[in-house]
């Protein structure tokens, strides 16, 4: 003896729409499993329904995207700055070269002719030093006295 | 040689147009939310876990989007992302216990509340809003496959080859799962005939 009515596997397939073509026909002969069928898809539908209705009526939290463009702004930004140091650095040298030359220029003249007799002076000492040296190499004997006599009398010399 | 020089032509405005909604991603949220919002929610009962969810869904989507290939529509993909975010997220030891505190759990009456009253009569609001509590119910009893694998049938109307591809499982065992659900279903609205 057959069952009049649908299977368990038969209402699922009635209730997902992938049944077959014997299903159908029986739901079409066999109002209590049509009745059935409806009242469980009636009943999934106002699920899905106030589902829907529920997610529509919660306020959307805002997506803060990270833009694609941000590293290539980033990367820009990184240039420019690269780009304004280098300018800065190169217009700092080319500002300071000339104000180097204008302070050698703004010297006293007093400042440079002192520096020029100090060089004089200089090269005294050095010529004396000189003198000095030889006449050690002259006279080896004497060199821990009259050497040193010698030079600082020099020295004294070159100071008064 | 025409037949595939033919479904080029054809495939590729879907999948232009497809790239396109994409591109926007103000209009992908507006379009898509609801629905991946009621997915989510449904598929974990947590309504903050959801929300967070769904967001991360539509960055990822939108970092993604060039891999889009059109093979479906963009809500199956959205869902599809969502729900690979989903299981990555059940295997944190953070979810287990956000989890253990409910920490938003998904108030069904609030959900069924907002089944609209005025297209019918307030007798048979209260029926819907009944029936509507009574599937949650049972589907908040079920596993997290069976209780997904019904959403996807039912509330997103996917195919079971869809369904199939989404979660990566057979075709079979997604069918045995959602007669499952659906037997669980059918019996509990049963109890209150």
């Amino acid at each position: 003896m057959t069952n009049p009515h649908l299977t368990e596997e038969q209402f699922t397939e009635a209730l997902t729409g992938d049944c077959h073509f014997d299903v159908s026909r029986h739901l079409q002969n066999c109002p209590q499993c049509l009745w059935e069928t409806k009242r469980v898809q009636a009943a999934i539908s106002d699920f899905t329904v106030a589902g829907l209705e529920w997610a529509e009526q919660q306020v959307p939290a805002s997506i803060t995207l990270r833009s694609r463009f941000v590293p290539r702004w980033q990367a820009v930004s990184s240039w420019t700055a690269a780009a304004l140091l280098a300018a800065a650095v190169l217009f700092g040298v080319h500002q300071e070269r000339p104000s180097q030359m204008s302070a050698l220029n703004a010297l006293p003249a007093v400042e440079r002719a002192e520096s020029a007799a100090d060089v004089a002076d200089d090269n005294r000492l050095l010529a004396a030093i000189d003198t000095e040296i030889r006449w050690q190499a002259q006279s080896p004997v004497s060199i821990e006295t009259s050497g040193r006599e010698s030079r600082s009398q020099a020295l004294h010399k070159l100071a008064n | 040689m025409y037949a595939a020089h033919a479904s080029n032509l054809i495939g590729f405005p879907a999948q232009a147009r497809a790239v396109s909604e994409l591109d926007d991603i103000d209009q992908l949220v507006e379009t898509h939310r609801s629905r991946l919002l009621r997915f989510v929610t449904f598929s974990l009962g947590d309504q903050d876990l959801a929300e967070s969810i769904v967001q991360d869904t539509f960055l990822k989507a939108y970092g993604a989007r060039q891999s889009f290939r059109g093979e479906c529509s963009v809500q199956t993909w959205l869902n599809r992302i969502a729900l690979n975010m989903i299981r990555d997220y059940q295997r944190t030891q953070k979810f287990r216990f956000w989890r253990s505190f409910g920490q938003k759990a998904l108030d069904i009456t609030e959900v069924a509340g907002t089944l609209p009253s005025e297209r019918s009569s307030p007798e048979k609001s209260l029926l819907m809003r009944e029936k509507a509590a009574q599937v949650w119910k049972v589907l908040e009893g079920l596993s997290f496959n069976q209780r997904t694998i019904f959403l996807m049938r039912f509330q997103e109307e996917m195919e079971i080859q869809e369904i199939s591809l989404a979660i990566d499982m057979s075709v079979n065992t997604v069918k045995t799962h959602l007669h499952r659900a659906v037997k669980a279903v059918r019996e509990k609205i049963g109890e209150t005939k």
